[in-house]
């Protein structure tokens, strides 16, 4: 059902140079995952640089899709929902890259890629609703950097995420004297440490500045929208944790799991603003959609 | 095949201060390879000096091996004998040969599986080659122990992961901070398993070690190996907030360290990560200090659990590993074999060519004018008679060699009525002075 969708949705919006170069990024990052979390269960086995490889396929092919994107229609390839998860994932995907070059982090793919490939899964999902064969434009440039800006964030706070995860996993084993196989190869708890607080302090201000840029965009024409939409009250939720997540951590008051249970939180919050009200926002685009086309204003949310 | 003796001490039956008294550093091992094969009369000699043993593999003909290399090893390290021959295990034969296999394959060090000491004995080998010590029975022996080690390294997965308390330790600190060059180690009580995890920590660059002792001469020496600071017993609350990783090892009847030592020591780092080891028995730090945030605690037993699951994880290695040994151990004997019947068989063609020729010598001379042909014919004759006689006995040869089966082949060289240089086959001596795992 899912590529049928895809397969649909395809036809009705690519080129067909954009529609290869997106099944090859899928295909690479449904690979990269399947060999990450075999060597990750079979490290003696499986090599993490074979996932890499294959992720760096897919990252490649996912910059072509945007680069054909862009040549075809001459405007930025951030035209519909699915082009801007799209590029969540690539984002994702490089600061991945840039992580795991920056420090050693084995293991770190195996739930990094996956986690890719459900985004793009999951973008399969809305690919056919959310546009109904008819993207809705963004013409703001306020409205682009803010949409980028703050994926970028996200796709930092990932990373984030995906370390305390592994930090807490790896707590535990150790509190707890097991050495089980699965974790062998995660990274030092250090490094996890590290990296978590490297992403906050980098994801923090480039999100405010995404959120900046947003209000600034489409504060002037829907105040009250605003203040009553759950996906901004969401998103000031999460600037505000983050906040509290940083300055707890410098007090001394968030030390240990605490600090890494917070991260987890602030990423559910994401998850929650951006997979549970974009399948709100799904549902009732075809009617928005329509009923902006007839008004001709543009789309204000990401 | 019985020629092969291995005499040695190591980890397992000989202490750290016996194994440093007879070790031989490299610049001493060519002199001794000399004075080992004079005193001992030895053919061949290999002599292999790690940290975890020491080891003389010889090739000789003398039957009371094992005394004469003892008594060589012990006149060049100036020790009684009898004093060695407390740690000291011998191996002849077969079980010579399994030995070294299993050596060069890890199989018998401190860290199953481990390869490090695959190039020690390589270097070993390489040394008493250059010393011309070596000969065609211990350069087979070695060749075959290096292809066999390649094989167990290749085809088991018995070199994956370390086995030993402290290595199993320092894998677990090495999943707690990345890098050790900016730590610093707490030695708390001078013992040998805490010096060896010390080791391995001074090997992934641990950046600063402290010694702490109730006697300071003790923690002066200890930390004069590891380059690092003895610090007196009373100071220790002091230096404690700055150790990363604490190792512990007294001989105390109680606790020493406290869930509030370490309370207080973590308040002061901001509750950052430490690893605390406590060797020792009964324990030196309270357990309730492992549920503090950022104290990771392991004691003998947590350890030795790990160490028991991974020996569990790898038993079908072993096995594995077990099969291995034997093919290779029974392929190096059977090549040995055919190798050891050949002057059987050159001396028994000799001697039938021998008769051969005066035979025919005794032919031609009652046939002088036989024409030039006919000599030839003759010639050609008596040898293909002669090799047809002799097929079946050589295959038989063979086969007895190949099946090791020496008496056999004394009989037949008895039998015969050549002198050939058969192995002796003593009586079974192979002493294995004590229980090898």
């Amino acid at each position: 059902m899912l590529a049928q969708t895809f397969h649909e949705f395809s036809q009705n919006t690519m080129s067909p140079l954009a529609t290869i170069a997106l099944h090859v990024a899928i295909a690479a990052f449904v690979v990269s995952s399947i060999v990450a979390l075999a060597a990750l269960l079979q490290p003696a086995r499986v090599k993490m640089t074979w996932a890499d490889v294959t992720g760096v396929l897919g990252t490649g092919s996912l910059l072509a899709y945007f680069v054909v994107r862009f040549v075809n229609s001459g405007t930025e390839p951030l035209q519909n929902m699915f082009e801007v998860v799209a590029l969540s994932a690539l984002l994702v995907a490089f600061a991945y890259f840039v992580a795991t070059r920056m420090r050693k982090l084995p293991s770190f793919g195996a739930f990094a890629y996956p986690a890719i490939t459900i985004i793009f899964l999951v973008n399969l999902m809305l690919a056919g609703t959310a546009t109904g064969g008819a993207p809705t434009r963004i013409d703001s440039p306020l409205l682009v950097a803010h949409i980028v800006l703050t994926i970028l964030a996200y796709g930092v706070f990932f990373m984030a995420t995906v370390a305390a995860v592994m930090f807490l996993l790896q707590e535990r084993n150790l509190k707890k004297h097991k050495d089980l196989t699965i974790l062998r190869n995660f990274p030092p708890l250090e490094s996890l440490r590290r990296l978590v607080n490297s992403c906050i302090l980098i994801g923090l201000p480039v999100l405010t500045v995404g959120f900046a840029l947003g209000f600034a965009s489409t504060a002037p024409q829907n105040w009250g929208e605003l203040v009553a939409n759950p996906k901004v009250l969401t998103s000031l939720v999460l600037w505000v944790v983050l906040l509290l997540m940083l300055i707890g951590r410098r007090v001394g008051w968030l030390r240990g799991r605490r600090h890494y249970y917070m991260v987890l939180f602030g990423f559910a919050l994401v998850l929650m603003t951006y997979i549970g009200l974009g399948i709100m926002q799904a549902r009732e685009r075809p009617i928005q959609h329509a009923q902006y086309s007839q008004e001709g204003r543009p789309c204000t949310g990401s | 095949m019985h020629r092969f003796v291995v005499l040695g001490i190591n980890h397992k039956f000989a202490p750290l201060e016996v194994r440093e008294r007879l070790a031989y550093p490299d610049r001493r091992v060519p002199a001794a390879l000399k004075g080992i094969r004079e005193r001992a009369g030895c053919d061949e000699v290999v002599l292999l000096s790690t940290c975890n043993r020491v080891e003389v593999y010889a090739f000789t003909d003398d039957l009371d091996a094992r005394s004469r290399v003892l008594q060589a090893v012990a006149a060049d390290q100036t020790l009684k004998p009898e004093y060695l021959s407390q740690y000291c295990y011998f191996h002849r034969g077969r079980e010579a040969v399994e030995h070294l296999l299993r050596v060069a394959g890890g199989l018998d060090s401190l860290v199953l599986g481990e390869t490090q000491i695959l190039s020690q004995v390589k270097k070993a080998y390489l040394l008493a080659q250059s010393e011309n010590a070596t000969g065609k029975a211990l350069n087979g022996l070695f060749h075959r122990a290096f292809q066999s080690a390649k094989r167990l390294h290749t085809e088991t997965g018995i070199s994956e992961g370390q086995l030993s308390t402290s290595s199993i330790a320092v894998r677990f600190i090495n999943r707690v901070f990345e890098d050790l060059s900016d730590k610093t180690a707490l030695l708390i009580g001078v013992g040998e398993v805490g010096e060896l995890t010390l080791t391995y920590l001074r090997e992934t660059g641990i950046g600063r070690v402290i010694v702490v002792s109730r006697s300071l001469g003790h923690a002066k020496e200890a930390a004069e190996r590891f380059n690092g600071n003895a610090v007196p017993f009373d100071l220790l609350h002091d230096y404690l907030p700055s150790a990363h990783i604490v190792i512990t090892q007294t001989a105390a009847d109680g606790r020493i360290l406290e869930r509030n030592d370490f309370l207080k020591s973590q308040k002061k780092r901001n509750f950052g990560s430490v690893f605390v080891l406590d060797l020792a028995v009964p324990r030196d730090v309270a357990e309730d200090v492992g549920e503090l945030e950022g104290v990771f605690l392991y004691n003998v037993d947590d350890l030795e659990h790990v160490v028991s699951e991974h020996a569990m994880e790898r038993s079908n290695e072993l096995n594995r590993c077990k099969v291995i040994l034997t093919d290779e151990v029974e392929q190096f004997l059977k090549g040995f074999q055919r190798y050891a019947a050949g002057p059987l068989i050159t001396e028994l063609r000799a001697k039938a060519e021998q008769i051969k020729e005066e035979e025919i010598g005794k032919l031609l001379a009652r046939f002088p004018d036989l024409p030039e042909p006919a000599r030839k014919e003759i010639g050609a004759f008596s040898a293909r008679l002669m090799n047809k006689l002799l097929h079946p006995q050589i295959q038989g040869i063979k086969d007895q060699a190949a099946a090791g089966d020496t008496d056999s082949l004394r009989l037949i060289a008895q039998a015969l009525g050549v002198d050939a240089p058969t192995e002796a086959a003593p009586e079974p001596e192979t002493e294995k002075a004590k229980e090898q795992s």
